[in-house]
């Protein structure tokens, strides 16, 4: 079977199981998104993955064989900073897409590549330690993919990252899926997983607590939230609701089923208000992972 | 994979050393003029000064070296750069036949050079080139030893980085502790061989007996090849140790 598959993977620190029996398949390319609490055992499954912890039992396999980093071409960008700060950015990059396999000339015509795409030209020849946190962070993301690998793993890619940079970098994430790349990526900003992940693990203490596609597990959850936006005040019309946010005649409401929504809109319709926008919508990725990991844990 | 490897392992390591060789040559050069000029107390203090520059450099050369290359391997394998290193497409055992290729390379290299600068500086006044003239066999074998010494002294080393950061994370005290601790052990068995050997012959008697007489030359150079080749024993005996640790994974907190 072609792509990644993970299968009862588990590992133990120090006799305390972080992660237990985890399971996941990418069988195309896309993103797959991995989320959890502190110490849920993301950073140690993807650790596993890339084989730089060996695995207690179970078994990770790329295209069918048993994951080798000398066979599957990875590119991982750590949540640490792995940038030698006293080195030039130039140096360092050539450094690791030789040691990658590439040629001298490969690399150097890959790297003003990338550096013009992440905006980053004028800093080759600086060294790491003069360049900003999210500059660094695109100079990490180069080294991961510098080489064209066909499995990326991305942890906290947008860690210290601009809204321009950011949009940057999902850019080229959302092109690295065109060009049939598997990408693994751990965030924990729902938003940003909710975007680009069709399949998603949910992790809580090493045990998977959800997993599988992301529309179908929103589709197996009931509509719970309507925003309406409208051109007065519907107040006097909203006593049987818990109104979540209100602003500028713009509002968003708990709903226990879609039939007392619908009944809200046939109100409103009799009442003659002016409705601009009424949608009726299914939880969230931070709804459903706070339902399923509870919300007392910190999210990361 | 492994020549890119070297190539870059040896740059991070010679680039610090370049100084220290720097150094060694420029005091050799020194202590050899004012050794030729007539000595009066000025250049007698220059030749001396010199003199002590181009030794204590060329050790602090092999300090240098050995500090560079554990401070080297254990950034590479478990520090923040780590996370990068144990995702390149190269086994782990390239990465660190790597790093014990850079110790051989680096280690003959100041072994070398500090050699030559030393005889050049102190030839003329302890007759250095007429001993090795006359014993180049014994010379060479005690080059070989020291050499065969450092070159395990840093391999005491890594493997100190290796068992210690698998004891604790990035507690490095456990690392020099586990270090030394190799290093102890295996000198502490070396003179028990010796001493076992001593027993069955006698020609070798005088190690453990101070009032026996130092025996001929024929005899120190059989025990400095017994002595090089325990080094290479323990030497390749670390290296697989080395390589089998760290074949288990490496467990980057």
């Amino acid at each position: 079977m072609s792509g990644l598959i993970l299968k009862d993977v588990s590992k133990t620190f120090a006799g305390k199981r972080v992660v237990d029996k985890i399971s996941l398949t990418l069988d195309q390319p896309g993103v797959y998104g991995l989320l959890g609490t502190n110490g849920a055992g993301k950073t140690t499954t993807i650790r596993m993955l890339l084989g730089i912890i060996t695995k207690d039992s179970g078994e990770i396999t790329w295209n069918g064989a048993p994951v080798d980093r000398k066979t599957v071409n990875f590119g991982y960008l750590p949540e640490e900073r792995g940038v030698y700060p006293k080195v030039k950015i130039f140096d360092q990059l050539m450094y690791f897409a030789e040691l990658k396999g590439m040629s001298r000339e490969s690399a150097t015509s890959a790297i003003q590549k990338w550096a013009k795409r992440l905006k980053v030209e004028e800093y080759l020849e600086q060294p790491a330690e003069k360049l900003s946190k999210g500059n660094q962070q695109k100079i990490q993301f180069m080294t991961a993919v510098i080489h064209d690998p066909d499995l990326v793993v991305l942890d906290e890619p947008f860690s210290g990252l601009d809204p321009v940079n950011t949009d940057i970098l999902k850019n080229i994430i959302i092109d690295l899926v065109r060009q049939g790349k598997f990408v693994i990526m751990s965030a924990h900003q729902m938003a940003t997983i909710e975007e680009f992940c069709t399949d998603i693990l949910i992790l809580n203490r090493g045990k998977a607590v959800l997993q599988g596609n992301l529309k179908d597990i929103k589709s197996t959850y009931p509509a719970n939230r309507v925003q309406i936006d409208t051109n007065e005040s519907i107040d006097q019309h909203l006593k049987n609701f818990k109104i979540e946010n209100s602003k500028n005649n713009q509002y968003t409401l708990k709903i226990t089923d879609e039939k007392s929504a619908h009944e809200l809109l046939q109100k409103l319709v009799d009442h003659k208000v002016q409705i601009n926008k009424f949608e009726i919508m299914k939880p969230t990725l931070n709804d459903i992972f706070i339902e399923k990991v509870g919300a007392n844990n910190e999210i990361k | 994979m492994l020549g890119k490897l070297l190539k870059y392992d040896l740059k991070a390591i010679y680039k610090p050393l370049s100084i220290f060789y720097g150094i060694v040559i420029v005091s050799m050069f020194l202590s050899h003029y004012f050794d030729a000029i007539d000595t009066n107390g000025f250049t007698f203090f220059c030749r001396e000064f010199f003199r002590g520059t181009t030794v204590g450099f060329s050790l602090g050369a092999i300090i240098n070296n050995a500090m560079n290359i554990w401070a080297y391997f254990r950034q590479n394998l478990y520090g923040d750069r780590g996370y990068l290193m144990n995702t390149l497409p190269v086994s782990r055992n390239t990465l660190l036949l790597s790093k014990f290729l850079t110790a051989l390379i680096t280690s003959l290299t100041i072994v070398i050079i500090g050699v030559i600068a030393i005889v050049l500086a102190y030839g003329a006044a302890l007759n250095l080139p007429d001993f090795i003239n006359n014993s180049l066999a014994l010379t060479f074998q005690i080059i070989l030893v020291f050499y065969l010494e450092i070159v395990f002294v840093m391999q005491c080393g890594i493997s100190g980085v290796i068992i210690g950061h698998k004891f604790n994370y990035n507690k490095i005290a456990l690392s020099v502790v586990f270090g030394f601790g190799i290093f102890v052990i295996a000198n502490v068995l070396t003179i028990v061989l010796a001493f076992i050997w001593s027993c069955f012959d006698s020609n070798l008697s005088w190690l453990f007996d101070s009032s026996t007489i130092i025996p001929d030359l024929n005899i120190m150079q059989n025990l400095l090849t017994a002595g090089a080749i325990v080094y290479a024993v323990y030497i390749a005996g670390l290296y697989t140790l080395n390589a089998h640790l760290l074949k288990r994974g490496i467990d980057l907190d």
